[in-house]
């Protein structure tokens, strides 16, 4: 499936971001509508889990904030294992490598079961949204290295050897050439990357933080309303990720040479 | 300007093997305006001016333009590249950046001229180039001879103390070839020499004055450009 890219969006550069947040805005706004309609026209559970509203949209606020946070993090994250994996000191590359395969090759679910109560215990991290966040960004950044390396590697070898030959330094060469041409194909799956971890963020429940999920799950143990709890949770995922898969794609297609 | 070239020896990886390229390969030649560099494919051409480019560092054996040696350490040889000009077959040029762009880049970067002199020298050098009414487009948005124009302009901003040009007329269709041959023909009346590596006989015949063949990673002739076809006994024919 293809969407034309208006020409005034290739001027204005900011426009495509703020009709994504406006999309996120007014979908969240139908989304409750919706929830107010099937509140007046159904029976008493529509209505006693619309009383818990307030819990669903903090939890939905918490998600969001907490997935951009470790997107942020895993960023950052993600260039420094990338950096030690790419190392000529064997030592480097050796612990970034093991590191990428502990985390690629065990479930988030166990790496946060293991990281809350043996790692984070141990060392005297109580902050559970903290210790979220750190184990939802180190878990992503491994994902998002491999893209950063993947980006960096579809560049021409030509365009190493043509910076190289005007003279540009090794730092110049990555700033000026590497990075602005692997951003291109970087910033698509970034966009997409943020809505696994929106995705992934639901398993975070497990250790008590309240996201979204968690909401729904305190909600439907309230109220015993389960499609009436459950049913808002999904969308309030969708409401997220829709947007965004959709501007992932207008994102590549906006970028593309 | 001389080449001088004495026991070199280079090889590279080919399926996990190691290939000896140049061995024990030792040249010197003297030319004023162009040194063409011609042989079959896999003959070692570009491999010759990656390491005249200070691209590749040979294995042994040295080599030395107008008597200096090209350094072995990556500080010097950052130093040494910076006099240079070298123009690759294609994707030569930086595509996020403007034809513009990517000729001020190296002038700023690298020579640290404040912005608006290198903006004025790049247009200056631009507009030599018949280039102007292009310099603000991508290079996705230039014919492939506009292109390696283009090229070329960024690759003389810098005024280098030689220009190399690898197979710069090989990606090209018969059309764009004429407009980069004709520029190339346009600065061999500067004073600035320039290493041809080409497969184009006819044209190294036109502009070159002296000429190395290579086949293998060694020199079958070596001599005047006009000599060539006077001495060759129809091995080289083979090749074209």
């Amino acid at each position: 499936m293809t969407f034309p890219i208006p020409s005034t969006w290739k001027r204005n550069r900011w426009l495509p971001s703020a009709l994504l947040i406006l999309g996120i805005l007014l979908l969240s706004y139908f989304s409750f509508s919706l929830l107010e309609e099937f509140l007046e026209h159904s029976g008493s559970k529509w209505k006693l889990v619309w009383h818990y509203r307030n819990v669903f949209w903090h939890g939905w606020l918490s998600t969001l904030s907490i997935s951009m946070v470790a997107l942020l993090l895993s960023c950052f994250l993600g260039a420094l294992l990338l950096t030690a994996y790419r190392s000529s000191l064997k030592l480097l590359h050796f612990l970034a490598f093991l590191l990428i395969e502990i985390l690629r090759g065990t479930p988030f679910l166990t790496q946060i079961l293991f990281f809350f109560y043996v790692v984070a215990h141990g060392v005297g991290l109580e902050n559970r949204l903290l210790t979220g966040i750190l184990l939802l960004s180190l878990f992503s950044s491994v994902y998002i290295a491999e893209l950063m390396r993947a980006s960096i590697e579809a560049i021409h070898p030509l365009q190493w050897d043509s910076a190289k030959a005007i003279g540009l330094t090794t730092y110049q060469t990555y700033r000026y050439v590497i990075i602005p041409q692997s951003l291109r194909s970087l910033l698509p799956a970034l966009a997409g990357q943020l809505a696994s971890l929106i995705k992934d963020s639901s398993l975070l429940s497990i250790i008590g933080i309240s996201e979204l999920t968690l909401s729904a799950q305190q909600v439907n143990a309230t109220t015993y309303c389960t499609l009436e709890s459950f049913f808002p949770l999904a969308l309030g995922y969708l409401v997220l990720t829709l947007p965004i898969s959709l501007g992932s794609r207008l994102l590549e297609k906006k970028l593309k040479l | 300007m001389n080449i001088t070239i004495e026991h070199l020896c280079k090889s590279f990886l080919l399926q996990h093997q190691h290939k000896k390229l140049f061995d024990d390969f030792s040249v010197s030649i003297t030319f004023d305006h162009v040194l063409a560099l011609l042989g079959p494919s896999g003959s070692g051409k570009t491999t010759l001016l990656r390491l005249l480019a200070g691209l590749e560092i040979p294995e042994q054996g040295s080599i030395l333009i107008n008597g200096e040696a090209i350094p072995s350490d990556e500080a010097s040889l950052e130093r040494y590249r910076r006099k240079l000009g070298v123009v690759f077959q294609q994707q030569s040029l930086f595509p996020h950046l403007s034809a513009l762009e990517n000729v001020i880049l190296p002038l700023k970067l690298v020579h640290h001229v404040p912005s608006l002199l290198a903006k004025k020298r790049a247009q200056e050098i631009l507009e030599q180039l018949h280039l102007k009414e292009h310099q603000y487009k991508k290079p996705h948005q230039l014919s492939g001879g506009q292109a390696q124009r283009v090229a070329i302009a960024r690759a003389l901003v810098t005024s280098p103390t030689w220009l190399l040009l690898d197979e710069p007329t090989s990606s090209l269709d018969p059309g764009m070839k004429s407009e980069v041959l004709e520029l190339i023909l346009e600065l061999r009346s500067r004073s600035i020499p320039i290493l041809l590596v080409t497969h184009e006989i006819e044209f190294a015949k036109k502009c070159a004055d002296q000429m190395i063949f290579l086949v293998e990673g060694s020199i079958t002739y070596q001599g005047a450009m006009e000599n060539f076809f006077k001495s060759t006994t129809g091995e080289h024919e083979e090749h074209f």
